[in-house]
């Protein structure tokens, strides 16, 4: 053990290692603060004078107001927030509530029920699949809401998995464990979320470069020569090199994601971790998760993708003899998922994204936006949804890439 | 059992080096070497690039032999393992650190890379750190100490586990003259009992302490034995003599100068490798493994 805590501290020492950790821990409470520099709320004083107010006090009005704690979503609310909306785009003849002038937003709560209106509006789908705009959508089907939910998703399934009804009969079964009515207050959003991503990746990006030198710089400085040749220095100090580098990688990441959480849910209100991810993403949305929810799975999923980035970084570190090649063909494939997300086609960059060591960290391909999509995997007639397919993978690959990196090392001979 | 209850207390070591070669893509490194090793201090001379750092490691157990084999009182070292790296000490010529380790933090780690508990890892850090005269920098990082502290850190190091088999390459580059006095002492006070093999091409650094040398040449032992036996393949070779000062380069062109003193006047002492006397006049010398290593590796005195 002692090997283990002057391992830990030797790595702890090094300027590159701690530098990253800092900037990690910097950027985690900078992106929990900045989705709430995007909030802004104007509003008209008596004498007619606008008021206009932006992020945190913007925030803390709009929380302060009567309208923004529904709570459950019935569809009396629904009707009636629809039906004060449809009134407000007729009187300006618009279509969409984003081309609405601010003044039209005063005294009413289109603001705060903007995403209520969007999955009103999304459950309302036409034969097609296109959504018919808020004008179009009837009373009767606000009243309706959570029946429009449950069929579309079987509208959705036979459009999108026509050729696979397995997938569609997953997804049905899936869709049952969902709890009605939704439950929304205003406050946290997708915004957080998407920063909860964006910090991931960049997490991420800094592991693989604290653990990419573990074994290839010793290699590199001749550290290894010496090191090899005393009585601990194959198999015990490769498991505690490997074991530090997960240790303090994983320890960065934990703290990373606590202190993000805790600044993003604390600016935006605890309240809103209870809204169901059917509110904010597609009432279609499989999982019968919260945001607080959401968030804690994409956290704890994302640690899984770093495991099985950081155990193949070490397997690289482990075979190359150099800190250069190591760190740059580590960078080049954690990046990978994310070009190749953009650069393939569906099918070949859902296979690439469940192969690669990561491939649920990173922009497009996040496991925040796998878990509110619909994409499946199909093996002949069996059908797996792809983000447990994901970290199934991911947990596979994990030990696997750890044992051979440990092989790798111990079996080193020139 | 670890290596130090293994070796404890029976018949003497020996470090067998069987028919070990090294053959690289373009080069054969080490060409079928047998040497056995006994407790003592072993010179492996040999010029740049004769196969002695190639050797050094395939006896560390850091490079896989293509030929032959490394066996420890007749057990092959990759099946002692453990035991074997147990009672090992190496200092390579090239010698790597961690830059943010201060002289006492690299020492512990290696300590417990070596399996020494604190109490013993203490004390051997304090005496070595004593012994190699470096207890002012042990706070001071590696990376900031001068070329000879670094080699006097790195002989530590390979001290640190009181090892049995004791394996330098190239330890004295970098000392200046008192502290090759000072590591010679150190290594001849070691060596009771354990087998210390120092590579090196600096011959005085060997000439003194070494029980016995091997001479390696384009992979080969290309002889071997005790300093006066070795001589002895000089003996009759090596001549002194005066020769006129304004004639030394023709000299130096044609005969194989080891040595040359100018004296006071026109005159200059020459001492020269030749299998007869080449110049009137001429002397036999006694003859010293420094001549032994100047006549096999001609192209060292040039």
């Amino acid at each position: 053990m002692r090997l283990f805590y002057l391992e830990i501290r030797r790595v702890l020492t090094t300027r590159l290692t701690w530098g990253l950790l800092a900037v990690s821990l910097l950027l985690s409470v900078g992106m929990g603060y900045l989705p709430v520099t995007f909030v802004s709320y104007s509003y008209q004083a008596e004498d007619g004078s606008w008021t206009e107010l932006k992020g945190l006090r913007a925030v803390r009005h709009m929380q302060s107001l009567p309208q923004a704690s529904p709570g459950e979503v019935t569809p009396q609310l629904l009707r009636e927030v629809l039906g004060n909306c449809q009134d407000v785009l007729r009187t300006y003849g618009k279509e969409n509530i984003w081309a609405l002038p601010r003044e039209a937003f005063c005294g009413k709560d289109i603001i705060l029920y903007s995403s209520l209106l969007s999955r009103v509006n999304e459950a309302a789908m036409r034969p097609d699949g296109t959504a018919p705009g808020l004008l179009h959508v009837t009373g009767e089907q606000a009243e309706q809401f959570y029946d429009l939910c449950r069929t579309r998703l079987e509208k959705l399934m036979a459009l999108e998995q026509a050729a696979h009804p397995a997938a569609g009969e997953l997804a049905q079964r899936m869709y049952e464990e969902v709890g009605f009515p939704f439950f929304y207050e205003y406050g946290l959003g997708s915004d957080s979320m998407d920063y909860q991503t964006l910090l991931i990746f960049l997490i991420a990006f800094f592991c693989v470069s604290i653990a990419a030198p573990v074994f290839s710089a010793d290699y590199q400085t001749g550290a290894d020569d010496i090191q090899r040749c005393a009585k601990y220095g194959r198999i015990r100090l490769g498991i505690y090199k490997i074991l530090s580098a997960l240790l303090i990688c994983g320890t960065a990441f934990l703290l990373c994601m606590g202190v993000f959480l805790l600044v993003t849910d604390s600016l935006f209100g605890w309240k809103g971790l209870k809204n169901s991810m059917q509110v904010v993403y597609s009432v279609s949305s499989l999982l019968p998760l919260n945001l607080g929810g959401l968030q804690l799975a994409v956290a704890a999923g994302s640690f899984l993708f770093l495991l099985s980035l950081l155990s193949f970084t070490l397997f690289l570190s482990a075979r190359l003899k150099n800190t250069v090649s190591s760190l740059a063909i580590s960078l080049v494939f954690c990046m990978l998922p994310v070009i190749l997300s953009v650069a393939l086609p569906e099918r070949a960059a859902d296979l690439a994204g469940c192969i690669l060591p990561g491939g649920g960290i990173g922009i497009q391909n996040s496991l925040l936006y796998e878990l509110t999509d619909f994409h499946f995997l199909h093996f002949g007639d069996v059908s797996f949804w792809k983000p447990w397919v994901m970290l199934a993978a991911s947990a596979a690959e994990a030990p696997v890439f750890l044992g051979l990196a440990l092989h790798g090392y111990c079996r080193r001979r020139m | 059992m670890n290596g130090r209850d293994h070796w404890k207390g029976e018949k003497e070591m020996e470090l067998q080096i069987a028919q070990v070669s090294k053959e690289f893509r373009d080069k054969k490194a080490v060409n079928g070497v047998s040497l056995s090793l006994t407790p003592g201090i072993w010179g492996l001379l040999g010029a740049n690039g004769s196969g002695k750092t190639t050797l050094m490691r395939i006896i560390a157990g850091i490079m896989e032999p293509t030929g032959g084999d490394v066996l420890c009182d007749g057990i092959p070292i990759r099946t002692l393992g453990e035991r074997y790296r147990d009672i090992f000490g190496y200092l390579p010529q090239e010698f790597g650190f961690y830059p943010e380790f201060s002289v006492k933090d690299y020492l512990e780690y290696m300590a417990a890379l070596k399996g020494l508990d604190r109490t013993k890892t203490k004390e051997r850090i304090d005496a070595l750190l004593e012994q190699l005269t470096l207890q002012d920098v042990r706070k001071k990082k590696i990376s900031r100490l001068s070329g000879g502290m670094k080699r006097r850190v790195g002989i530590a190091q390979a001290l640190l586990n009181d090892p049995r088999i004791l394996i330098l390459d190239e330890p004295t580059s970098g000392l200046d003259p008192g502290e090759r006095v000072r590591f010679r002492n150190l290594i001849s006070e070691f060596s009771m009992g354990r087998i210390v093999l120092i590579s090196t091409h600096i011959v005085p650094d060997v000439e003194y302490i070494a029980a016995r040398n091997a001479v390696m040449k384009d992979g080969r032992i290309v002889a071997q034995g005790t300093t006066q036996e070795l001589v002895k393949l000089v003996e009759g070779k090596v001549w002194s003599c005066s020769v006129p000062a304004q004639k030394l380069a023709e000299y130096e062109h044609s005969l194989r100068v080891v040595n040359l003193k100018c004296g006071e006047g026109d005159r200059a002492e020459i001492r020269y490798l030749a299998g007869e006397a080449a110049v009137a006049g001429s002397v036999p010398a006694e003859p010293r493994l420094e001549d032994l290593y100047l006549w096999l590796f001609p192209e060292a005195g040039r």
